[in-house]
């Protein structure tokens, strides 16, 4: 177990657009069509799958045709991506239609399991596109999104792994985007990673509601 | 620091913090989104939805300030009504409170960039706001005022490049237009020089054609009215040059009247040289391919331009020069002094010094007119006699430079009329201009002489006339033919009855003078057969050969004979 403490610092495992990432961090990436999004997370897995790590692309629907061409394109180092790559699409979110959080961090939490034993060295990064969600944005949704969003930062504690949450602007406005950002812990946002102290911590989730009309 | 277990969880005012904290972070990330959004709308939407997510509040509308007024954005936000617009725009710019139904609490937060207003952010609440909570939303107002205004300088700037590149496209679009304009008017330059030089070197019809032919490089035919060739430049001159038929020759002419531009042809591209809506002649591109553009074809238009010109021009000077050489011939005629009749007649590159002789022409049922006379001036030309020519009283008149070959010239003027049923009269030799007046006249005695004759067809020479000259011009004709009868009578019935040569005989003996052996070698016979004949010739006259008086007057009606068609 790679928990984080406050005295000791832990040595990066990833880069996202030259800045450094450590074990653990949770990142909402902000980004503006589908050409951006690929501009920062196709060098995100390239590195990853270089240097041996297991990513998990959850993507859209077309993601698991065309991504792969993709990479190959852009790093011919690491060809399609091998075994070590792995493309889900977005039935890992929803199930008849509905978003199930518990659902989805249980499935995941096991996909560690199996993928990153903790008596293995091996890391592992993440890629979520987020667009799935789009549909959806309501009140009560985005409050299920945002709890989500804050146990998920738990999971990714839990194992040697850096997970990355994309959400496209040109789909979502502020009423998910500004909860969001309280959620995470970094935000990357026009090629920039800002770090947000204040972030809701998952440990104090029993606490007072999230802000809102409810 | 680690939370012992059974502790209770962090006191509110820490975990109130850490939420007004969050909140603040949010709103920093936020305007750096609304700082890159692509127009103002983009901007308020993002404000609008955030009101939301910061605290209690909802938002009701958002509005810009434009050129014409204020104006709702985005224009179909759910929650916005005309009453809330009405109360907005009676803030006058300035932030206030606002009524909305069903809630307690309703403000516009004004939006301003330095100075100005660029609009309004609307919210409402089922209560008042705290004062953190009010806070937040003058820092989410804040952050949207900064974002529109960069928004609108990237407005701003982006219609500012998109006028610049319109104006750059405009002005490329028009340097194209101008590219284009010079290099037609390069190419029209060179025409125009081309043919111009043609046309100023005395080039002619020829020049012109080849000027043609080395502005477009196709071959180049130019014809008269009537489809003769009259020039040709280039490659592939047909050999002999087809003659068109007449009527669908002229009715190709009519079309391509019709028409403003050149006509194509079969294998030619044709345009009309007209003068005064007459056509004077035709110029074509020699084009089986269809390969002639705009360009080849401005030039053919030109060049049928120019050879209006030209042809108009030629036509002119020869209707000039013809009048010229008419007046000049009929002041000859009637007399006039020599050093002016030299001058006029250099004037028309004719040089009237030096021998000449006048001939007169008349055909059996041609008219003397225009094509006549011409006729007759070919046909001297073609034998290369030098001439001035004209017409008068129903013949023409040609002032020739040398002993004319009258025969020869007889026989050109009826192959160039398609008839042999003419005469023509010669005048004696001038030497000098004063003298030309006699010669006409005896160019037409010569000629009455002829027509008078058994054979009215031919050329007779005043010269050929002989003893006749004298008598001539005094006597009367019927008088001249009594005097034949008298002395030839007998003799010309013998030889009409007898088929025989008895006068021939006598003629020729008396031009032998009386010598026998010049006479049998004159006539190829023998000795003896002249004895007999001139025998005969004393019995059926009944005159002595040797009396001087009889003689004189055989002598003399012999060649009044042969002058008549003996």
């Amino acid at each position: 177990m790679h928990r984080r403490t406050a005295d000791a610092p832990v040595a990066a495992v990833a880069h996202l657009g030259g800045v450094p990432l450590t074990p653990g961090d949770h990142i909402c990436a902000l980004y503006r069509g589908r050409a951006e999004r690929d501009q920062f997370m196709t060098p995100f897995l390239a590195e990853g799958l270089s240097a041996g790590h297991i990513c998990l692309l959850l993507g859209t629907e077309g993601d698991g045709r065309t991504f792969r061409d993709v990479l190959a394109s852009h790093a011919p180092a690491v060809g399609r991506g091998g075994n070590n790559l792995q493309i889900r699409g977005p039935d890992e979110y929803l199930r008849d239609g509905t978003f199930d959080g518990d659902r989805t961090l249980a499935r995941l939490s096991a996909w560690s399991d199996e993928m990153v034993p903790s008596d293995d060295d091996t890391c592992a990064r993440l890629a979520a596109d987020m667009s799935w969600a789009q549909p959806l944005v309501r009140p009560a949704f985005v409050q299920d999104l945002v709890r989500y969003e804050m146990r998920a930062t738990r999971w990714l504690r839990s194992y040697p792994q850096v997970g990355m949450c994309m959400y496209d602007l040109e789909m979502f406005h502020s009423d998910l985007i500004v909860p969001l950002v309280k959620a995470h812990p970094k935000v990357w946002l026009n090629g920039m990673i800002m770090e947000n102290p204040y972030f809701l911590d998952p440990d104090e989730e029993t606490g007072p509601p999230a802000s809102g009309e409810t | 620091m680690a939370t012992t277990s059974g502790t209770t969880g962090r006191s509110p005012r820490t975990s109130w913090g850490r939420e007004h904290l969050a909140n603040l972070y949010s709103l920093f990330v936020l305007s750096m989104i609304m700082n890159d959004a692509p127009d103002e709308s983009d901007v308020l939407t993002r404000a609008l939805t955030a009101v939301g997510a910061l605290g209690p509040c909802r938002a009701e509308a958002a509005y810009l300030t434009l050129d014409n007024g204020l104006t709702r954005t985005p224009a179909d936000w759910p929650d916005a009504t005309p009453h809330l617009d009405a109360q907005v725009r009676r803030l006058g710019g300035q932030g206030g409170p606002v009524t909305v139904p069903d809630r307690e609490w309703g403000w516009s937060l004004a939006l301003r960039s330095t100075a100005d207003a660029i609009g309004h952010l609307v919210v409402s609440a089922p209560s008042r706001p705290t004062d953190d909570e009010y806070f937040l939303l003058r820092v989410l107002a804040q952050q949207t005022a900064a974002a529109l205004t960069q928004a609108m300088a990237r407005r701003t700037e982006h219609d500012r490049e998109q006028q610049l590149r319109q104006l750059s496209d405009d002005r490329a679009a028009t340097n194209a237009r101008l590219t284009t304009s010079v290099s037609e008017l390069e190419h029209q330059r060179s025409v125009h020089e081309m043919l111009s030089d043609a046309s100023a070197n005395d080039d002619g019809v020829q020049g012109i054609a080849e000027a043609l032919h080395r502005l477009t490089g196709y071959p180049v035919a130019i014809e008269d009215r009537f489809g003769n060739l009259r020039a040709w430049a280039g490659p592939g001159r047909p050999d002999p040059y087809p003659k068109p038929e007449a009527t669908p020759h002229e009715e190709l002419l009519q079309d391509a009247a019709r028409r403003q531009r050149p006509v194509r042809v079969a294998e030619q591209v044709i345009a009309l040289a007209q003068h005064r809506g007459e056509v004077l002649g035709t110029v074509a591109l020699i084009d089986p391919e269809a390969g002639a553009g705009e360009e080849e074809r401005f030039a053919l238009d030109y060049a049928s331009t120019a050879l209006a010109l030209e042809l108009a021009h030629l036509r002119n000077l020869a209707e000039v020069e013809l009048r010229l050489r008419r007046e000049l011939v009929d002041d000859l005629i009637t007399g006039t002094d020599d050093a002016s009749a030299y001058a006029r007649a250099a004037a028309v590159g004719h040089d009237l010094h030096g021998p000449h002789y006048l001939a007169v022409v008349q055909w059996t049922g041609r008219p003397a007119d225009d094509t006549f006379v011409q006729a007759v001036g070919r046909s001297a030309a073609g034998l290369r006699m030098r001439s001035l020519l004209a017409r008068r009283s129903g013949m023409a008149v040609l002032v020739l430079q040398g002993r004319p070959q009258a025969k020869a010239l007889h026989e050109a003027v009826g192959r160039e009329l398609g008839s042999p049923t003419g005469s023509i009269g010669v005048g004696g030799r001038c030497d000098t201009p004063s003298e030309i007046p006699r010669s006409f006249q005896e160019a037409l005695r010569a000629l009455e002489v002829r027509q008078r004759s058994q054979s009215p067809h031919g050329a007779t020479t005043f010269d050929e006339l002989g003893l006749y000259r004298i008598l001539g011009p005094g006597g009367g004709y019927r008088e001249v033919e009594q005097f034949v009868r008298e002395w030839l009578g007998p003799l010309l019935d013998y030889d009409a009855a007898h088929h025989s040569d008895l006068v021939q005989t006598l003629s020729q003996y008396f031009e032998c003078g009386g010598n026998y052996d010049a006479t049998a070698a004159a006539l190829a016979i023998h000795r003896s057969t002249l004895r007999y004949r001139l025998q005969r010739i004393r019995e059926v006259s009944g005159s002595d050969l040797g009396a001087v008086d009889s003689r004189l007057n055989l002598h003399v009606a012999t060649r009044v004979w042969k002058v008549l068609g003996g």
